[in-house]
C-alpha cells in the first residue's frame, strides 16, 4: 500500500531531509525512491547525440534566403519612415531614393550577389573576425609553443589548412567582391580560425585530453 | 542547462551579432543548442524528421523575430519557448490518430537495453505537457523553475507533471519488468 | 526692385543648396558604405543537346551552383542563370551580351561551359577594352554569380570540376566523378560509382547504389545508404555514415567518426575525437591516436590502436585486440579471444566466450565471466577475476589479487598486496613477496611461497605446500587429503596452525626452533638436538597416507578438526 508521505513530499509538504529519514524506515518510500531513481538515471541514458548531418546547411540556407527576400522589400522604406521628421526634403530625397532601389532590386530568386549594404556589414564582421584574430594569435603563440609535440604540429597543420583556404577565398573575391557564396566561405574560414585559436587557449596544461 | 554569467554575455553577444545578420553567430547559437534541441524535440514528437523540422523552424523564428528578444533576459527560456512552440505546432499539423511512435533505440549496453527502450516507449506514451515537463526536467536536466517560464505556466504545475510522469513510468516499468525478467 | 529680386535669388539658391547638401546626407545615410549605388542584372542562358544513356556530360571549369536531375529521355537541357553586378549598369550589359553558355560534343558525351569576359578577367588583367574599364580607377567592384540547373538522361555519367559552388546530383546512374570546393557536394539517389574530390564543405551521398569514394579536405562528410564499397579520406570535420552495404574505410585526421550499419568490413583512422561505430557485419579495425573509442555490434573480429581516452568495446561476434597507451579499456559480450594491452586506467573485461590475455601497466583490471582461460599481467593496481571457465594467471608486481569461481587452476604472482582467492577447481599457486595469502575451497594442489604475511587456506583437497618467511600460517577446514599427497608448510618466526580431519591418516612430522608444538593427536618426541633446543615431534596415525611436515622456529598447533560428512552438517 502507497505510504502518503510521498505525495506530502513531492507536494513539497515534507522536505527532502525529512522524507529520506521516513524512507529510512517505509519499505514503501523507500521502493518507490528507488525506482524514481532508477527512472532518472534511464532517462538521463537517453542524453545520447542525435545525428543530424546537413540540419545546419539546411538551416542556413533558409536564413538565407529569407535575407534575401527582405533585402528586396524596398529597405529604403524602413530608411525612410526613419528620417520621417524632415518634411519636403525628405520626400524628394526619398523618390531620389526610390529610383535608386528600382534600380538595384534584385531578381526573384535568391541573389548570389550581396548588395552594397550588404557587402558593407559582411566586409565589417571579417573586419571583426580579423581582429579578434589577430588577439587571439597574440596569446596562443606561448601556449602553442608548450604544448605537445604531436599536438602542437597537429594545431599548425590545422590553422595552415585554414590560412591557407583564407587565402585562396581572399584571391577569389579579388575578381569577385561581392559574390555571396566566396563570401560566405570566407567568413566559414575566419569563424574556423578564430575558433581553432580559442581551441588552444583553453587546452589544459598543453598536453592531449585525459593524461 | 545551467546558465553561468560568462555563458549569458557570450549568448547576449551572440544575439548582439544576429541581430546585425551575422550568420556566423546564428551557426554558434546552433553548435550550442543542436543537441539540447534535437533530443527534446525528437522525444516530444517521435520522429527524426519532425524533430529537424522543428529546430528548423526554431531557428527561422528566431531570426525572424530577432529584434524581439529583449537583452538581459533568459535568452536559453526565450530560445527553449520557440522550439515548444514549434514543436506544438508539428503536433497541432498531425491527423488525430497519428500516434507518437518512441525513438527507435540506439544500440547500447545491453544490460539496460530492453529498459531503455520501454522507457522511451512510456515517454512517449505520456500526455503532451506531461511528456514535456519530464523531458525538460529528466533527460535535459532544466530547473522546474525555468522549465515554468519556457511553458508560462506554474512552478506548481511543473512539479505536478513531474510527479505524475513519474508515476506512470514506475508503474510501466514494473510491468514491463516482469516481461523483460520472467 | 532689382535688390529685392537679388536677395530673393539669393535666398533661393541658398534654400537649393541646403536642400542638396540634406539630400546627400540622406542618401549618404540610405548607403553608408558605398558612394554610389550598385546595379545587378540578371539573365538565362539556355541549351540542349541530344545525348544518351551511358554517355558523359562533362562540366569543365564552372564557378556556381550546379543542380544536375536525371529523367527519361535522351536529351541535355540546361538553364544558367548568370547574374553581374556593378556600378556601370551599360558595362554589365555589354558583359552579359558576351557570355554564352557552350554545350559541345566531347570525348564520349558532351561537355558543358559558361564563357564569359569574366573568364579571361581572371586569368589575365590586361588588354582588352572591357577590362581596362573595370580596372580604370583601381577599385574592383565587378561581381560573378552562377547557377546551372541541368537535367540529363538517367543513365548518364557526371564528370564536374567546379569551385565555389554547390553541387547536387540526383537520380543520375553512371560513372561520376565531381571536383569543388568550398562547395557543398550533394548526390542523392544516384547509382554507378562516385568519386567526390571537395573541400571546405560538406559532402553528402545518400542513397547511391555502386561503391563512392570521398576525398574532403577540411569538410563533413555524411553517407547514408550506400549500396557498395565506400572510402572516405578527410580531415577537422565529422564524419558520418549509416547503411553502407559493402566494406567501409575512413581515414581521417582530428575529426569524429560516427555511424552504424555496416554491411563488410570497416576500416577508421582518426585522431584526437571519438570514433562511434556500430553495427558491422564485419570485421572492425579502428586507429586512433587520443581518440576515444566506442565499438558495439561488431559480427567479427575486431582491432583498436588507441590512446589516452576512452575504449569501450562490446557485443563483438569475434575477437578482440586492443592495443592502448593509458586508456581505459572496456570490452563486454565478446564471441572470441580478447587481448589487451594499456596502462594507467581501468581495464574491464566482461562475459567473453573464449580465453583473455591482459597486459595492463599499472592499470586496474577486472575479468568476470570468461569461458576459457585467462591471463592478466599488470602493476601496481589490483587484479579482479571472476568466474573463469578455464585457467587463471596473473602477473602483478605489487597489486591486490581477488580470484574466485575459477574452473581450473589459478597461478598468481605479486608482491606487498594481499592475495584472495575461492573455489578453484584446479591447483592454486600463489607466490607472493610481502604479500597476504588467503584462499578458500580450492580443489587440486596448493603451493604458496610468500613472506612476512599471513597465509590462511580453508577448505582445501589437495596437498598443501606453503613455504614462507615470517608468515605465520593457518591451515583449516581440510576437506579431503589425497592418498600419497602431502601437507609442508615451511616458514620461520611464525607460528603454524594446522587443523586435520579428525579420522586423518597421516604421518607428522613437526619441528619448532624455538617454539612449543602442541597437537590434539598423539605424538611423541622424535629427537632433540643438543646444541640447539628446537623440539622435533612425530605422528603417525592411521595408515599414514599423507605426509604432514611443519616447520618454523615459532609455536606450531595441531588441532584435530571436524569429521566431515559430505553433505551433512560438521560434527565435531
Amino acid at each position: 500500500m502507497k505510504c502518503s508521505n510521498y505525495d506530502r513530499h513531492e507536494k513539497g509538504e515534507l522536505d527532502e531531509t525529512e522524507f529520506v529519514r521516513h524512507a529510512a524506515g517505509c519499505t514503501s518510500c523507500r521502493e518507490i525512491l528507488r525506482q524514481d531513481a532508477e527512472i532518472m538515471a534511464l532517462a538521463k541514458d537517453l542524453r545520447r547525440p542525435v545525428q543530424a548531418p546537413g540540419l545546419w546547411s539546411r538551416i542556413e540556407k533558409a536564413l538565407e534566403e529569407e535575407a534575401v527576400k527582405e533585402r528586396g522589400r524596398a529597405p529604403l522604406l524602413a530608411r525612410f519612415l526613419r528620417l520621417a521628421p524632415a518634411a519636403a526634403l525628405i520626400l524628394a530625397a526619398a523618390g531620389l531614393a526610390l529610383y535608386f532601389g528600382l534600380k538595384t532590386r534584385l531578381p526573384s530568386s535568391p541573389s548570389g550577389i550581396l548588395s552594397s549594404i550588404a557587402l558593407a556589414r559582411v566586409e565589417q564582421t571579417e573586419r571583426e573576425y580579423l581582429e579578434a584574430i589577430e588577439a587571439l594569435e597574440e596569446q596562443t603563440q606561448p601556449q602553442m609553443a608548450g604544448l605537445d609535440r604531436e599536438l602542437m604540429f597537429l594545431y599548425k597543420d590545422r590553422l595552415e589548412t585554414v590560412d591557407a583556404q583564407i587565402r585562396r577565398c581572399r584571391e577569389a573575391l579579388e575578381s569577385n567582391p561581392a559574390n555571396a557564396h566566396i563570401r560566405r566561405y570566407l567568413m566559414a574560414a575566419l569563424h574556423d580560425k578564430k575558433e581553432t585559436l580559442a581551441e588552444v587557449l583553453n587546452l589544459k596544461s598543453g598536453t592531449p585530453e585525459g593524461t | 542547462m545551467e546558465e553561468t554569467q560568462p555563458r549569458r554575455m557570450d549568448e547576449e553577444a551572440l544575439v548582439r551579432r544576429c541581430r546585425e545578420g551575422d550568420l556566423m553567430a546564428y551557426r554558434s547559437l546552433y553548435e550550442r543548442y543542436e543537441q539540447p534541441f534535437l533530443r527534446t524535440a525528437l522525444r516530444l514528437l517521435g520522429r527524426q524528421q519532425d524533430a529537424e523540422d522543428a529546430v528548423q523552424e526554431t531557428f527561422f523564428k528566431f531570426y525572424k523575430k530577432v529584434h524581439h528578444y529583449r537583452s538581459g533576459s533568459n535568452f536559453s527560456t526565450y530560445f527553449f519557448r520557440i522550439l515548444i512552440n514549434s514543436c506544438t505546432d508539428i503536433l497541432r499539423g498531425r491527423r488525430p490518430e497519428t500516434a507518437l511512435e518512441a525513438v527507435p533505440p540506439a544500440l547500447g549496453r545491453e544490460s539496460t537495453h530492453e529498459l531503455r527502450y520501454t522507457i522511451d516507449q512510456a515517454i512517449a506514451g505520456l500526455p503532451e505537457q506531461m511528456r514535456t515537463c519530464f523531458v525538460l526536467f529528466a533527460v535535459e536536466d532544466l530547473r522546474q523553475e525555468e522549465i515554468a517560464r519556457i511553458l508560462e505556466i506554474s512552478v506548481g504545475a511543473v512539479k505536478a507533471h513531474v510527479h505524475r510522469a513519474k508515476a506512470r513510468l514506475r508503474a510501466l516499468l514494473s510491468l514491463s519488468r516482469e516481461e523483460v525478467m520472467p | 526692385m532689382i535688390e529685392d529680386k537679388k536677395k530673393d535669388g539669393n535666398k533661393r539658391g541658398r534654400y537649393i543648396l541646403i536642400s542638396l547638401a540634406l539630400i546627400s546626407a540622406f542618401l549618404a545615410a540610405a548607403y553608408p558604405a558605398s558612394p554610389a549605388a550598385k546595379s545587378v542584372l540578371s539573365k538565362k542562358f539556355s541549351r540542349t543537346a541530344a545525348s544518351a544513356q551511358g554517355k558523359v556530360l562533362t562540366i569543365d571549369d564552372t564557378q556556381g551552383d550546379l543542380t544536375i536531375t536525371g529523367g527519361a529521355g535522351d536529351r541535355v537541357n540546361v538553364d544558367a542563370y548568370v547574374e553581374v553586378g556593378d556600378r556601370d549598369e551599360e558595362f554589365l550589359k555589354e558583359f552579359l551580351a558576351k557570355t554564352e553558355l557552350v554545350l559541345e560534343p566531347y570525348a564520349d558525351g558532351l561537355r558543358l561551359r559558361l564563357r564569359s569576359p569574366w573568364d579571361e578577367m581572371r586569368e589575365n588583367r590586361s588588354g582588352g577594352g572591357l577590362l581596362k574599364r573595370l580596372l580604370g580607377d583601381g577599385r574592383f567592384d565587378f561581381s560573378y554569380s552562377a547557377r546551372l540547373i541541368i537535367r540529363v538522361p538517367a543513365g548518364q555519367s557526371v564528370k564536374v570540376d567546379n569551385s565555389y559552388g554547390d553541387v547536387l546530383i540526383e537520380g543520375v546512374r553512371g560513372a561520376h566523378r565531381v571536383i569543388n570546393q568550398s562547395g557543398t557536394v550533394r548526390v542523392e539517389d544516384c547509382g554507378g560509382q562516385l568519386e567526390v574530390d571537395n573541400s571546405y564543405a560538406l559532402v553528402e551521398v545518400s542513397g547511391f547504389k555502386g561503391p563512392v569514394d570521398i576525398e574532403n579536405s577540411s569538410g563533413e562528410v555524411s553517407l547514408k545508404s550506400i549500396e557498395g564499397n565506400a572510402s572516405v579520406v578527410s580531415s577537422y570535420k565529422p564524419v558520418t555514415f549509416s547503411t553502407i552495404g559493402g566494406n567501409l574505410t575512413v581515414r581521417s585526421e582530428s575529426a569524429d567518426v560516427t555511424g552504424s550499419g555496416v554491411a563488410g568490413d570497416c576500416e577508421i583512422t582518426t585522431s584526437y575525437k571519438g570514433i562511434d561505430v556500430r553495427g558491422v557485419k564485419g570485421r572492425l579495425i579502428v586507429s586512433g591516436q587520443s581518440a576515444s573509442v566506442t565499438a558495439d555490434d561488431i559480427s567479427k573480429d575486431t582491432v583498436v590502436e588507441s590512446s589516452y581516452k576512452p575504449v569501450r568495446v562490446t557485443r563483438v561476434g569475434g575477437g578482440v585486440k586492443v592495443q592502448s597507451d593509458s586508456a581505459a579499456v572496456t570490452a563486454d559480450d565478446i564471441g572470441g579471444d580478447v587481448f589487451i594491452r594499456s596502462s594507467y586506467n581501468e581495464i574491464a573485461v566482461s562475459n567473453v566466450r573464449g580465453s583473455v590475455d591482459v597486459d595492463g601497466d599499472s592499470a586496474l583490471v577486472s575479468v568476470r565471466g570468461i569461458q576459457g582461460n585467462a591471463r592478466v599481467a599488470t602493476s601496481y593496481k589490483d587484479t579482479e577475476a571472476a568466474t573463469i571457465g578455464g585457467w587463471l594467471d596473473v602477473r602483478s608486481q605489487s597489486g591486490g589479487v581477488k580470484a574466485s569461481d575459477i574452473k581450473q587452476s589459478v597461478s598468481i604472482v605479486t608482491s606487498y598486496n594481499p592475495v584472495e582467492v575461492y573455489r578453484v577447481g584446479g591447483s592454486l599457486n600463489v607466490d607472493g613477496d610481502s604479500a597476504g595469502v588467503l584462499a578458500e575451497d580450492i580443489s587440486g594442489d596448493v603451493v604458496v611461497r610468500n613472506s612476512y604475511k599471513y597465509v590462511i587456506l580453508r577448505r582445501t583437497s589437495g596437498s598443501i605446500v606453503v613455504h614462507g618467511d615470517s608468515s605465520p600460517v593457518e591451515v583449516d577446514e581440510i576437506k579431503s587429503l589425497p592418498a600419497g599427497g602431502r601437507i609442508e608448510i615451511l616458514t620461520s618466526y611464525k607460528p603454524v596452525t594446522l587443523t586435520l580431519p579428525a579420522d586423518a591418516e597421516v604421518t607428522i612430522q613437526a619441528k619448532s626452533e624455538y617454539g612449543k608444538i602442541s597437537s590434539d593427536f598423539p605424538v611423541f618426541l622424535s629427537g632433540t638436538d643438543p646444541n640447539t633446543v628446537s623440539t622435533k615431534l612425530a605422528a603417525k596415525l592411521g595408515e599414514a597416507t599423507v605426509l604432514v611436515r611443519i616447520e618454523t622456529s615459532a609455536d606450531i598447533r595441531i588441532t584435530s578438526g571436524r569429521i566431515v560428512v559430505p553433505g551433512k552438517r560438521d560434527k565435531k
